[in-house]
This record gives structure tokens, sequence and C-alpha cells, in this order.
């Protein structure tokens, strides 16, 4: 067997031919690690290829699996990370931003010794928006790789703000990547590439050694080709961390046949499918048609709550803490999008009280949501409300108005767990996208909902034309760097 | 009490007395921009009616060296 066929193949049967030594591990990581110095630079995905940690990984997996100390289903696996993400080993961890570039800690962030100790392989440090979208980007082009460039259309949007895990999982270029969200980053870069995503109940995996965007909202996650891989990866990385004190200490397991199974209770989102591209609502329908046998829906509403107001409270003023340093000393001005060398300004004035009082209105926020979650295995809404927007037009315009998705605000000030599944393709041949948000701590039930979805579909097994016969092409296509500050905000 | 419209403005001249050495006029043109959209923000926030009794969630635990 040739390593090439260990790309866009799912972690459980990339394992199996590791594990029967049908590939190499050492052959596997260098594939990725080609994939990624070659694609990778086309994508704007790739910040570092980590060759040299990669490859002794790779020799050190291989002995031990030749040796029979098999680990389990991650041992030998390459994988991405979101570039903030700790590392040692003198491997820079940038934030996505101009100046942080030569920025190196000497140890790892917990979820990167995690995966090490599952026997996962780091081959790269992906490319993200700068400082997370700390500084409130509004167009693609907002870090200092570039703007994020879609594996199915070149010319759109890959993020954000985890824009290198989705571009480099579509593209082939790892296995899986680790992505954060603290308001719709990993839910946006998955329906844009057309991969899975899932966003873990805040606290479920350790953020020590991430950086800080907001402490309350701040959530790491995988990013992957099938709802089963990203409970694998979930249930390495996920526990308890005394160096984090937000870390739950319920224990998490990842174990297929324990899963919940059908029929699955759905609460279809009232009015969600309105407003949305005729393409998303039409795909969203035929999902729900697809996963009619196995479920029993209702339409569900919202509680009323102002939620974006809350998250953008609490974003806004842990963000201006978290970054105030930085902003006191006039950093921003080394930003790449125009917007982000001002954005951090406005945020500098969120009174106390008010913050206090956003977080004094988030538990009846979720003590409602875990109400209306009680009833359900998850509220199902579409993923987005457009395909990935062009990557010469910034998100305003593009969107039409400021408003965000009410569930994502909801679902992150909660802290709750969701899924984003492909679903289908829409305007100008991109993926669109399907989210199942749970109760907390109930990520299982979104797996067995989303692995029925995936065993009935072939979405998730379809991928961009492979890029290496069209990479000479890709330079000349992108398009000049935006820099036009305008209204609206981008995903955290 | 200060007219609503005018607290951008207000919060404005504190940013430019606190940062204007690294802001532009156009930059901070900007920066009034987004407390006009902050403070629209606080309107739905405050528009939440809370009672003495809704406290935040508190994340601070004491510390206790071990063995003292």
């Amino acid at each position: 067997m040739a390593a090439e066929d260990a790309i866009f193949v799912p972690i459980r049967q990339l394992a199996e031919r590791l594990r029967t030594k049908q590939l190499s591990v050492i052959d596997v990581v260098e594939l990725f690690l080609e994939r990624l110095a070659t694609l990778g630079p086309e994508l704007n995905a790739v910040v570092t290829v980590t060759h040299a940690r990669a490859r002794r990984q790779a020799h050190a997996a291989q002995a031990e699996i030749d040796a029979g100390r098999y680990r389990g289903l991650l041992h030998g696996v390459p994988y991405g990370a979101k570039d903030l993400l700790a590392t040692a080993e003198g491997i820079p961890t940038t934030w996505g931003a101009a100046p942080f570039r030569e920025q190196r800690f000497d140890y790892d962030a917990s979820v990167i010794r995690r995966l090490d100790q599952a026997g996962a392989i780091l081959v790269g440090k992906l490319a993200m928006v700068e400082l997370a979208g700390g500084m409130g980007y509004r167009q693609a082009n907002a870090s200092f790789t570039g703007p994020g460039i879609n594996p199915w259309n070149l010319q759109a949007w890959s993020g954000g703000s985890s824009s290198g895990s989705g571009a480099a999982v579509s593209a082939g270029l790892v296995p899986f990547a680790i992505g954060s969200e603290t308001w719709g980053s990993i839910l946006y870069p998955a329906a844009n590439c057309g991969v899975t995503g899932l966003r873990p109940t805040y606290g479920r995996v350790s953020r020590y050694g991430a950086m800080a965007l907001s402490w309350t909202l701040d959530k790491l996650g995988p990013l992957a080709l099938t709802a089963d891989d990203c409970g694998i990866v979930l249930g390495a990385i996920a526990g308890p961390d005394p160096a984090d004190a937000s870390s739950s200490g319920r224990r998490y397991r990842y174990e297929p046949h324990t899963l919940p199974r059908p029929p699955f209770r759905l609460g279809v989102l009232r009015e969600s499918a309105l407003g949305v591209q005729e393409a998303i609502a039409d795909n969203f329908r035929q999902a729900l048609e697809v996963l009619r046998p196995f479920t029993i829906c209702d339409e569900v509403a919202l509680p009323d709550f102002p939620y974006e107001a809350v998250t953008q409270t609490i974003l806004d003023a842990e963000a201006a803490s978290a970054f105030e340093d930085f902003v006191e000393r006039g950093g921003p001005a080394q930003l790449t999008a125009p917007e982000c060398r001002h954005g951090g300004y406005a945020r500098t004035m969120v009174l106390a009280k008010d913050y206090l009082r956003a977080l004094r209105i988030r538990p009846h926020v979720a003590k409602a949501l875990d109400a209306l979650l009680a009833r359900y295995d998850a509220v199902v809404a579409p993923a987005l409300s457009r395909v990935a927007c062009p990557l010469d037009m910034d998100f305003p315009t593009y969107m039409g108005e400021r408003r965000r998705d009410p569930i994502s605000a909801a679902g992150n000030v909660a802290g709750l767990p969701a899924l984003f599944l492909p679903n289908g393709f829409g305007e100008r041949g991109l993926p669109t996208g399907i989210q199942f948000v749970g109760r907390a701590y109930r990520e299982n039930a979104l797996l067995a909902i989303g692995r029925t979805y995936q065993q009935l579909t072939s979405w998730h097994a379809q991928h961009p034309p492979d890029l290496l016969a069209s990479a000479s092409d890709l330079a000349p296509g992108r398009p000049p760097p935006v820099s036009s500050p305008l209204e609206g905000i981008g995903a955290n | 009490m200060q007219d609503q419209a005018s607290i951008p403005d207000i919060l404005l001249q504190l940013v430019a007395a606190r940062y204007g050495t690294h802001l532009s006029a156009e930059q901070l043109a900007e920066v009034r921009r987004g407390l006009e959209r902050a403070e629209q923000t606080l309107q739905a926030l405050r528009a939440y009616v809370l009672t003495n009794a809704d406290e935040p969630p508190a994340m601070f635990i004491p510390q206790r060296a071990e063995g003292d």
C-alpha cells in the first residue's frame, strides 16, 4: 500500500493500516509533511511545518508499533494544530499575528501533550486569523500568512478564525486538526471548508498553553473528516487538568458501542432556514429528511435572551483585558488587517458593571437552554446562512447585515457542545453545513447523530480536487490584499 | 444624566486621552463607530431585568498551600 493511501482516510481506517503495518508511520508522516510544505502555502493554511519534531516522533511511533506497544487509534497519526497552541522545541507560536511571529514557548500546551501521549504526530502549526480575531476583523486578509484560501474555491475564504485548520483538513494536508472557538471559530472553517468540526463543552478540554482571547468563552476542539474522527480526538484531549482551573472534573470516554442509539430527539430551530441562501435551506431540509427515520423532530424556539449582547460584552471585556499590555504599547499598529489596528481600542471602554451584568445574565441563559435541551439530543439548524465569503469582499457587505446567528451566541455563552457536518454544496461550488447543539457534556449524543448521518450520506467523503496538479496556477488567481475597514465582525 | 447619544463621544475622549498617540484621526473615527455599536449592544443588555440576588458565576478559589 502506498503512503498516498493515507490521504482523505478517516482515522479509524488509517490507524488500522498503521497498526497492521500496511502503511509505515514514517512514510505517512513524510507524505503529510510534503503536502503541508507544498500545498499549505498555496492555501495560506500553514505557519510552520514541524519537520524535526514530526520525524523524531514518527521514528519513535514506528519503533513502538513494531515492538507491539500500540497506544491506540491515534498512534502514528499526523495532525496539525492551530498556531495559538504553545509548542516547545523552538517551534514558533505566532497567534497568527506579525508582532508575535518570533514568539516561542518552552512548553507544550496540554492538548499537544495529550496528543503526544496518544502517539499522534504534530506535523504543522496551522494558520489562523490574527489573535483569533481578538481585534475585530471584518474581511479575510487578517493574518500575517495572508487570507485563508478555501480548497473548494480558491477565490473564497476558508475561515475563520481556525482558517488553516479547516483548509488543511479539507485539502488532505492533515488527517485532523485542532482548532479553537470563542464564538464561531470552529463552526465557520468547518462549514466553509466542508469538514466535520466539534466544539466541546466549555471546560471539557484544557486551555492550558492556548492563547487566551476570552477565558470564559474559549474552547479547543477537533476538525476532521468524520464525526467518528472527532470523537476519537476528543477522547484523547478531554479531561481534567490542574493547570487549567476551568477544566471540568468530568471524565470523557468515546466508545462507539456505548453511544446513544436512535431514535434521536431533535429540536429543529424555528425559522432557522429563513433568510439563508436557497441551497443552504434546501440542503438543510434534505438532511432532516435523511435523518427522519432515525429521529423524532419538534419545532423549537430559543428562549428569549439578548444572546449576542451578552456574548459580545463578555468577549469584548475579556479580550480587552487579555490583550491590555499589547494594546497599551500600540501593538495593533503592526497587525495585518487595517481594522484590527484600531479595533481593540473601543473594547477598552467596556465598563466593569456592564461586563458583570453580562455575567449575571449568563446563568439565566444557561439554565433556560439546559431546560430546553433536556428534552432533546440536539437542537439543529443550518451551520451558516451563507457559503464562504469571497476573498475580495468584506463580511458586512456579503452578509448583508450585522446580525449573527443567535444559536452560535447562545451555544458559546452557555458553553454548550456543537457538532458541524457538511451536508451538500451551494453557491460557487462551496460546501454547506448543518449544526447540532447539545446539552452540556453530551458530546456523545451529537457524535451519535453525526455518525448516523454520515453512514447515510457521503458529503463528508467528498474532497476538493488535489491541488498538487494545479498548484502552479494558483498564485496568479490570488486576490490583492483587501484594505477597506468596514462594518461587521468575524468569528472568534 | 448624559444623553445616550453623547456617550460614544465621551468614551472617545477617554480613548484619545489614553491611546491617542497610537491612533490617527481616521482610526479614531473608526473607534467612535465601534463605541456606537457597543452602546447599542449594551442597551440590549441593560434591558434584561436582574435582581439583587443575581450573582455572576464565581471562579475565584481561595488558596491554601498544602501542609500549612
